[in-house]
């Protein structure tokens, strides 16, 4: 499929193979790439990160605003606080018993609330040379996009063969089975959610490494190419079936397809729309009913 | 009056699963005006043969007869449609409704006008439909504001309305109406029964067997899938009840008897004072390395609430556990299955395995950090340990990467067994109805299993599917009557007690 | 996506011992439920008039009622979608898309057309449609509604901005008498949610639709088994919603005149803490309209309390998330334990 799209994209529009547009490619797909990431660990649990992409505005701002005095310290110490932040929601999800989606969607206002309050809803410019080693470019790319990279194949790495990858795909399948194998499925979720908020983290340092500035909303509209591109993928909202090799197709497919579009011309205007859709008629398709007596 | 057209008749019908026969051609008849008793044990058929008459599941073969009509049942509707109105055991009344709304619920087109309800006619027609189960309440009651018996009233007079507007005699079935009753609710449910043959007829399902003599006209005994007696009450008692139920012995030594050990190791459990949510007493038991004990009792009497507090599955609200000696606290079922309690859930396909994973993945799950180096998982471990089990207990599969749905219950089964067997650090093996659902050779299997376990020295506590079965495999066996434990009965190899011995214990 | 309550293991509940502490009976939690929220509106109120003497005065109390409008039209749809035991996100999308469509085919500045009222019903239509597509998705394809209307949410802000064209319509002062002209010192569009509010009051009480969503919310299907037609029935209380959505961008058009692509940011919070905080529970079948507009009330309120504080706005926006959090994990506390998938 995504062969196939790229083809068709080149085919009607041969200025897509120029460089500006794999340029523009190249900016996007780290970054819808780190957001997919936590996305993906969350949904392949069965639960779902709304708060995602705020939690990465809110992670850029601060960066903006720790990093004059912090430097590297302080885009570390914003991760770390991005991924408490993750771990809230996942202790709160499973504490109170309350659907994910419905804690995460809090989440959403409240993280984008402070982002806008921190920042007083100003853009705040960052001076690359306060984190010069994350900053720099290779090859006219951020350094700290290529470190999310390498740190994305790493985890696609670690899913597969640590322990806690192999319980969170069990707990995906099957939480209740899970359970009574002895997995401690609260801490799983926990964690789960707690790499969605680090990959979050990464996703702010992506975001002002790119664009040397911070802006308080920017990064919330990618929330739902993010959930389009795990989806996409083939990673199922019922949890337990898909992986990283499969998210990484689905983020290169909506990062074609957001560049595809603009260099078709169609006014980005319509992109949600298309998402939207997008979204659910890949849910539609890769959703397991089976697992859902009762869909509300 | 014998003379006429059964109301309902099932003839020869049959239901296969895949891997087991769950009804094996049972016929049955049903008169208007007539109470008839259904019993066996777990797994006889009874629930299946419900599924049936409630049109849930449809038969593999046979034929299910109104009026001597053949019905196709295409659900609950549709057999509440045609009559066959069913009172659950898990009560489908909905609690945030009132009586009224309950009652007339997707039937209220002749209560509407233009779509608002009339309010007085439907509180007239429900006070109505109310006076002959006999209560006397406002309708518009809100029904989680009732008690439970209230709450089975209430469904009946539904069942009853529904079966009027079939345009023929309802028929009622009951599925244990009386397990959790007591007193005087138990006596207004009987004399309510006895004033419902008058026009209509009745199933009456229970573990009750006291009750089922009193109450029915004749009484159908099922076992293993076949209907093995018909009989009538008078002169018929709970003792001939319960041996047709059981059946024949098995001749050779199915249990593995032989395999049976007199030779202890120390205390490997020590449970005292457990209360647990559907128990009424708290319990203290004890259980030595190699020692297998069995938990009996009736659907509802809280061995299951025994098994599941000591794993951690439901909340204790008192009780201790000392495992080796040392105080464990478990919390949830990851705290036990650290300590070193294996726990096989009765529920195989929702609960014991993951059936979308691969027959690999479900082994080594439970002690995945023994196949890993420093949080990573090896590979290669995982095939030789999975091979190694694979062979051990003669697991039918094309390979060990299969997904678990590929294999037969009886196969799934024995990986859940094997994910907790697989590590030294088992010391307890908590097993509900390790061996429901299964044919024969795969029960035997499973025993054997259970008696390598205790060759190990691991203590098994052990929640029979029958009772032959608790008496054939355990050393001791402990009887709860609702929540409490009323016996505790020695079963050496050398002097098994016979059914009847814990019979009097449960009912 | 499978929420914990849908492997939620209902069996395991005895008859004789309902969740919760014994003193909360049933009924007398549908008494907390019903009266805790007034009480805390009182409260609130109470405590805002003693703090901030700008509080109790008429023009406040004005405000308020004006403010009120749009949240309580929202509220009455999305209550009637929760007590299905769904939920509707994309409140914030339908409102922009009807507002702009509205917009455009009113009195305006962008083009010529000028349908007078059947602007306003051809938006409706509009918000219907919307809220078709979410209930025919989620109940015959099956998919769960949050992710549906999730996806919705997005369709409708993608149409509102493929409608800004150059400049933001923006329309002629009478189109906008139907929405701001004065009754007793108060918009018109708060008396015309006051109806709306009646209406859907009415709905839930007395109709056969009414009482099948409550049954659907209590036990889909038990309902279904007893003959309620619940994919017709969803469909149905979707597309009302889609419709209270519709009208909500009116209004909202009605009070700016001009459309506005982020008029509706927001909205779904206050919406979404003002039903949960009147008690209308998120498993769906408690609550109903009067107690999800007093939470309604009460999010209005506390927002005008905050704004006469002083409070930064993005932190009330924060505020608000978090509301949100904390209102749904305090009504859900006590079901807690039901819904865990393994103790």
């Amino acid at each position: 499929m995504l062969v196939a799209l790229v083809a068709g994209v080149s085919l009607l529009e041969p200025s897509f193979l120029k460089a500006a547009s794999l340029r523009t490619l190249a900016e996007q797909f780290p970054l819808i790439f780190m957001l997919s990431m936590g996305q993906m660990t969350v949904i392949l649990l069965g639960r779902i990160d709304l708060a995602n992409a705020a939690v990465t505005s809110f992670a850029a701002i601060l960066m903006a605003k720790w990093a004059p005095d912090l430097g590297t310290f302080g885009i570390v110490a914003v991760i770390a606080i991005t991924s408490g932040i993750g771990a809230l929601h996942g202790w709160l999800h499973m504490r109170a018993q309350v659907a994910s989606f419905m804690i995460t969607l809090g989440g959403l206002g409240v993280w984008s609330g402070l982002a806008l309050f921190i920042s007083e809803g100003r853009s705040l410019s960052v001076d690359p040379g306060v984190a010069s080693r994350l900053f720099d470019r290779t090859l006219g790319i951020p350094n700290a996009a290529i470190a999310a990279v390498v740190v994305a194949v790493g985890y696609a790495y670690l899913l597969a063969n640590c322990t806690f990858g192999r319980r969170l795909f069990a707990v995906g399948n099957g939480q209740r089975p899970a359970s009574l194998s002895g997995v401690n499925a609260d801490r799983i979720v926990l964690i789960g959610f707690a790499i969605s908020g680090f990959f979050s983290g990464l996703a702010g340092t992506v975001l002002i490494a790119w664009l040397e500035i911070a802006s308080p909303t920017t990064a919330n509209s990618l929330l739902l190419p993010a959930i389009a591109a795990v989806i996409l993928g083939g990673t199922a909202i019922t949890g337990g079936v898909g992986g990283v090799g499969r998210t990484l197709i689905g983020t290169l497919i909506v990062a074609v397809l957001r560049v595809g579009l603009d260099v078709a011309g169609v006014e980005t205007s319509i992109q949600p729309v298309i998402f939207g859709m997008l979204a659910i008629v890949s849910v539609a398709v890769t959703i397991d009913r089976s697992r859902l007596p009762v869909i509300k | 009056m014998n003379s006429q057209v059964p109301i309902l008749a099932v003839r020869d019908l049959v239901k296969e699963y895949p891997g087991t026969v769950a009804l094996a051609g049972v016929s049955i008849e049903l008169r208007v005006g007539e109470v008839l008793g259904l019993i066996g044990e777990n797994g006889a058929g009874k629930s299946t043969l419900l599924k049936i008459l409630t049109g849930v599941e449809a038969p593999t073969s046979g034929k299910v007869l109104i009026n001597g009509e053949i019905m196709h049942l295409r659900g609950v509707r549709d057999a509440t449609a045609k009559g066959i109105g069913m009172v659950f055991q898990e009560q489908s009344v909905i609690p945030n409704l009132t009586i009224a709304e309950n009652l007339f619920l997707g039937r209220e087109a002749a209560l509407t006008r233009f779509g608002v309800i009339r309010r007085s006619k439907r509180r007239r027609l429900a006070l109505q439909a109310l006076e002959p189960v006999g209560i006397d309440l406002d309708p518009n009651t809100v029904v989680e504001d009732l008690t439970f018996v209230q709450r089975q009233l209430i469904e009946i007079a539904k069942v009853l309305l529904i079966g009027q507007s079939s345009g023929q005699a309802p028929v009622v079935l009951l599925d244990e109406p009386t397990s959790v009753l007591e007193g005087d609710d138990l006596e207004r449910l009987i004399s309510l029964i006895e004033k419902l043959r008058q026009d209509s007829a009745v199933v009456f399902i229970s573990h009750r067997l006291d009750e089922v003599l009193r109450i029915s006209d004749r009484v159908y005994v099922l076992r293993d899938g076949e209907v093995v007696a018909e009989c009538r009450p008078e002169g018929a008692t709970e003792h001939d009840l319960h041996l047709l139920m059981v059946g024949a012995e098995h001749s050779d030594d199915y249990f593995g008897i032989e395999r049976q050990r007199s030779d202890f190791g120390p205390v490997r459990l020590r449970v005292t004072d457990l209360l647990v949510k559907g128990m009424r007493e708290p319990l203290s038991f004890e259980l030595r390395g190699g020692e297998v004990v069995a938990f009996v009792g009736t659907e509802g009497s809280g061995t299951e609430a025994v098994a599941r507090g000591v794993v951690g599955v439901s909340e204790r609200s008192s009780g201790k556990i000392v495992i080796d000696g040392a105080p464990a606290a478990i919390r949830r079922p990851s705290d036990s299955a650290k300590l070193g309690i294996g726990y096989v859930p009765s529920e195989r396909k929702t609960d014991g395995a993951l059936l979308s994973l691969s027959l690999r993945e479900n082994l080594t799950l439970a002690y995945l950090d023994e196949f890993a180096t420093s949080h990573m998982v090896s590979r290669r471990r995982e095939r030789a340990a999975t091979k190694e089990w694979v062979e051990r207990l003669s697991v039918k599969t094309p390979g060990i990467d299969v997904p678990m749905r590929s294999l037969s219950g009886g196969n799934q089964q024995k990986v859940v067994l094997a994910k907790w067997l697989l590590s030294n650090r088992l010391r307890v093996l908590v097993a509900e109805t390790p061996s429901r659902g299964l044919d024969v050779g795969a029960k035997a299997d499973v025993y054997e299993v259970i008696r390598d376990a205790a060759d190990r020295g691991v203590g098994v506590m052990l929640l029979a599917d029958t009772l032959e079965e608790a008496i054939g495999l355990a050393n001791r066996i402990i009887v709860l009557r609702d929540g409490r434990q009323t016996a505790e009965i020695e079963a050496p190899a050398s002097a098994k007690p016979v059914p009847v011995d814990l019979i009097e214990w449960m009912v | 996506m499978v929420q914990t309550d849908y492997l939620a293991d209902s069996a395991s509940a005895l008859p004789d011992s309902p969740s919760g502490a014994d003193w909360l009976t049933p009924r007398r939690r549908r008494m907390l439920a019903a009266w805790g929220p007034v009480i805390t509106l009182g409260a609130l109120v109470l405590v805002l008039t003693i703090v901030n003497s700008k509080f109790a005065t008429a023009a406040n109390i004005k405000t308020i009622a004006n403010q009120s409008a749009i949240p309580l039209v929202l509220g009455v749809g999305l209550a009637m979608v929760i007590l299905l035991g769904a939920i509707d996100l994309s409140i914030e999308g339908v409102m922009v898309a009807t507002m702009f469509s509205v917009a455009l085919m009113a009195a305006n500045n962008v083009n010529d057309l000028d349908l007078g009222v059947l602007a306003i019903i051809v938006g409706l239509a509009i918000g219907a449609a919307f809220g078709a597509v979410n209930g025919m998705v989620n109940a015959y394809l099956r998919i769960p509604s949050f992710m549906v209307t999730f996806g919705m949410w997005f369709v409708g802000i993608g149409v509102a901005q493929r409608l800004l064209g150059r400049q933001p319509p923006r329309i002629d002062l009478e189109a906008r008498n139907w929405v701001t002209v004065q009754r007793l010192g108060v918009q018109q569009m708060f008396f015309i949610a006051v109806i709306v509010v009646a209406l859907g009051f009415l709905l839930l009480r007395h109709t056969r639709l009414g009482r099948h969503i409550y049954a659907i919310g209590g036990n889909e299907e038990l309902a279904s088994q007893s003959g309620v037609h619940v994919r017709r029935v969803k469909v149905m209380v979707f597309t009302m919603a889609g419709v209270l959505s519709g009208l909500g961008g009116a209004f909202a058009l009605g009070r700016a005149g001009v459309a506005d692509v982020t008029a509706s940011q927001g909205r779904l919070f206050t919406t979404i803490a003002g039903v949960v905080l009147g008690g209308t529970l998120l498993s769906g079948g408690r609550g109903g309209v009067l107690q999800s507009s007093v939470g309604i009330i009460i999010m209005i309120v506390l927002r005008n309390g905050m704004v006469l504080a002083g409070v930064d706005p993005f932190l009330q926006d924060a505020v608000e998330g978090a509301i949100v959090v904390a209102a749904v994990i305090a009504m859900n506390w006590s079901a807690r334990a039901k819904l865990r998938v393994v103790a």
